[in-house]
């Protein structure tokens, strides 16, 4: 019964980069709907483990289940419907430099439909005005656009197809308050409406407060605690701890609280 | 599997009922038959959207399309039956439609050819004095440069040196000999029906070493290192990397491309020398096995016949090659932009225009050397 309603289901995998173990015997399942966000400190694995779900690095050992498929050992045309159920927003947006904006996110539309293109023009023209974008950004290449754009846009990209799961590497780091809210808010209303899983790496507190229903904290290679932002602080672990002490994370946490009372 | 997407029509109608999966892949051919079937329809529809399976961006798109396409000939559309999740992504469509709806995306403008002619050509004029300025940029960077600049020079001049010119030597040697072997074979089948064998080794000798090979080696260095800095540089500038640079005080003109100028100021011609030999070894070769010229005999006959000019004249022009190369490459990288393909563009336009202007500096040469008799 529990398995069906799991759409990621990692156990036991094992990982190792450049002689240096990086995860050991790590588990992880996530719901249906769910927003988790996997924190932890730097060199504790988090894009290894990312890039493992992705099928961009095949694990030493263990298995990777997505979608009741098991991207470790699954065949090519099985991972090629995995690849098509999900949308990838890079750290740096990724976006193909040589396109615009819109033939960005008409990239995949064009590759995976047979719609016609007049329409899929206009799906994508749809998504670039679902995450907040002005029409006009549409024929701008991204190296004209600035930080905030560049992400709602490889956002665009990444729900072009109306994937059922989201990876988000860092959605917000490198924008300025403002747009890192306005893009918490839009994650959020996107799961809301579209029923969207959502798997997010982020170091961003305010973010980590709001967004995700669930955090995972990697550590020692192993998912040391995975919980609510408000259990997870109270967590005894040692690095747990020491993640949440800084005088950065204590400001952030008492504004939220104050604004939860 | 996805089903597909349906709209169906009641006799009377009055009702039209959607059923299937509307989604990106389940929207395939509904559009027309979505609008004969309107164009049937009475003035006041009801449309029921409770049969819909899966419902996306894009269907809910779609539906809301069709509708004010519907409402825009006049007729009253009333729609019912969506499921609260399915409602709400409709109303996110709803809002979002507007945006799009108002202002249509600007299309990219097509020119005449003539325009784009009249650009070529412009391009063209201003790129060739872009290169000029570079040369000039390079020749102030070099009379400007400290002390610290000249031991960083020595230094990443040899690291160019090394990949330009060591690492190059296998395939120099290779297409040398081979084109030693071709050389000599093809003439030595016109000399031997005149009985003319020995002179083999002179038409070869001059050939080689005052044409053969610093052109061959020019061409295979200009394919093999202007393009290898074109794209060095390209990317560093996609990367910001040249920002940095220029942010700490370094000039990028004295930090990257004087190296690179120099290196191949050094390697170039020694490379050409190598060529020499490995040419005549290939002519050696051939001549033995074809004219039944032994190997003293040729080379004896080679010390009488080649006089060291050919090999200076040869050599002479090789300095004007290196600086070729490696400024055309560096130039190309420093007029990368900011996109991959840009690197792309510029890493090709560094092989071809180092090519193209090797052989018209070679045309020159050989229009002076025979103006002063040489």
């Amino acid at each position: 019964m529990k398995k069906k309603s799991n759409i990621i289901e990692i156990a036991h995998i094992k990982n190792s980069l450049g002689g240096r173990t990086i995860h050991n015997d790590l588990n992880l399942s996530i719901g249906k709907g769910e927003i988790i966000a996997i924190i932890g400190g730097s060199g504790c694995g988090k894009t290894t483990l990312l890039r493992a779900m992705l099928m961009l690095l095949k694990p030493e050992a263990g298995s990777i289940n997505i979608f009741d498929i098991d991207i470790t050992q699954c065949s090519q045309s099985q991972a090629q419907r995995v690849r098509r159920r999900w949308g990838v927003l890079f750290q740096n947006g990724a976006l193909f430099s040589s396109l615009n904006l819109l033939e960005n996110v008409l990239f995949p539309i064009k590759e995976y439909s047979n719609l016609p293109l007049e329409m899929q023009k206009e799906v994508a023209a749809l998504k670039i005005a679902l995450v907040g974008l002005e029409a006009e950004a549409g024929s701008k290449y991204p190296a004209e656009l600035s930080g905030g754009m560049q992400k709602r846009a490889a956002l665009a990209r990444a729900i072009a197809l109306d994937p059922e799961l989201l990876f988000l590497d860092e959605p917000t780091t490198g924008l300025d308050p403002n747009s890192a809210g306005a893009l918490d808010q839009l994650i959020l209303q996107l799961r809301e409406v579209l029923g969207l899983t959502i798997v997010m790496v982020t170091h961003d507190l305010d973010t980590l407060w709001t967004v995700p229903d669930r955090v995972a904290f990697l550590g020692e290679g192993k998912v040391l605690a995975i919980a609510t932002m408000k259990e997870l602080i109270k967590h005894e672990h040692p690095l747990i701890r020491d993640y949440f002490r800084s005088s950065r994370s204590q400001y952030s946490r008492n504004s939220h609280k104050t604004d939860g009372h | 599997m996805t089903a597909k997407a349906i709209a169906k029509l009641s006799n009377d109608g009055q009702l039209l009922s959607c059923e299937g999966d509307w989604t990106l892949f389940g929207i395939k051919k509904l559009p027309r038959s979505f609008l004969t079937l309107l164009s049937q329809c009475k003035d006041n529809l009801q449309v029921n959207a409770a049969e819909i399976q899966e419902f996306d961006t894009v269907g809910a798109f779609r539906l809301r399309q069709l509708i004010s396409e519907a409402e825009k000939s006049g007729k009253k559309i009333t729609l019912t039956g969506l499921s609260k999740r399915h409602e709400q992504v409709f109303q996110l469509i709803d809002q979002n439609i507007k945006k799009i709806e108002s202002k249509k995306i600007v299309e990219k403008k097509q020119h005449h050819s003539l325009e784009l002619l009249g650009f070529w050509a412009a391009g063209k004029y201003y790129n060739f004095l872009q290169y000029l300025a570079f040369l000039g940029e390079i020749i102030v960077g070099l009379i400007k440069m400290r002390a610290h600049g000249a031991q960083n020079l020595l230094q990443s001049g040899l690291k160019i040196i090394q990949t330009s010119g060591c690492q190059a030597l296998p395939i120099v040697g290779m297409m040398s000999f081979l084109v030693g072997i071709v050389l000599s074979y093809q003439l030595g089948v016109q000399l031997k029906i005149y009985g003319a064998d020995i002179y083999v080794v002179d038409a070869t000798g001059i050939a080689i070493l005052r044409e053969f090979a610093p052109l061959m080696t020019s061409v295979i260095v200009a394919g093999r290192t202007s393009t290898a800095f074109a794209a060095l540089i390209g990317t560093m500038k996609v990367n910001d990397e040249l920002d940095a640079l220029s942010t700490m005080g370094i000039s990028a003109i004295e930090r990257l491309a004087l190296p690179r100028v120099a290196g191949l100021l050094i390697s170039l011609p020694l490379l050409v020398v190598w060529s020499c030999i490995f040419s005549i070894l290939g002519s050696m070769v051939m001549a033995k096995s074809q004219l039944h010229i032994g190997y003293i005999a040729y080379l004896q006959r080679f010390e009488i016949s080649v006089p060291m000019k050919h090999y200076l004249l040869g050599m002479v022009k090789t300095p004007i090659f290196a600086v070729i190369i490696s400024t055309v490459g560096c130039f190309q990288g420093f007029q990368a932009g900011i996109t991959a393909d840009s690197v792309g563009l510029r890493t090709t336009a560094a092989a071809v225009q180092a090519i193209f202007l090797i052989i018209i500096a070679d045309a020159f040469f050989s229009v002076l050397f025979s103006w002063r008799g040489l």
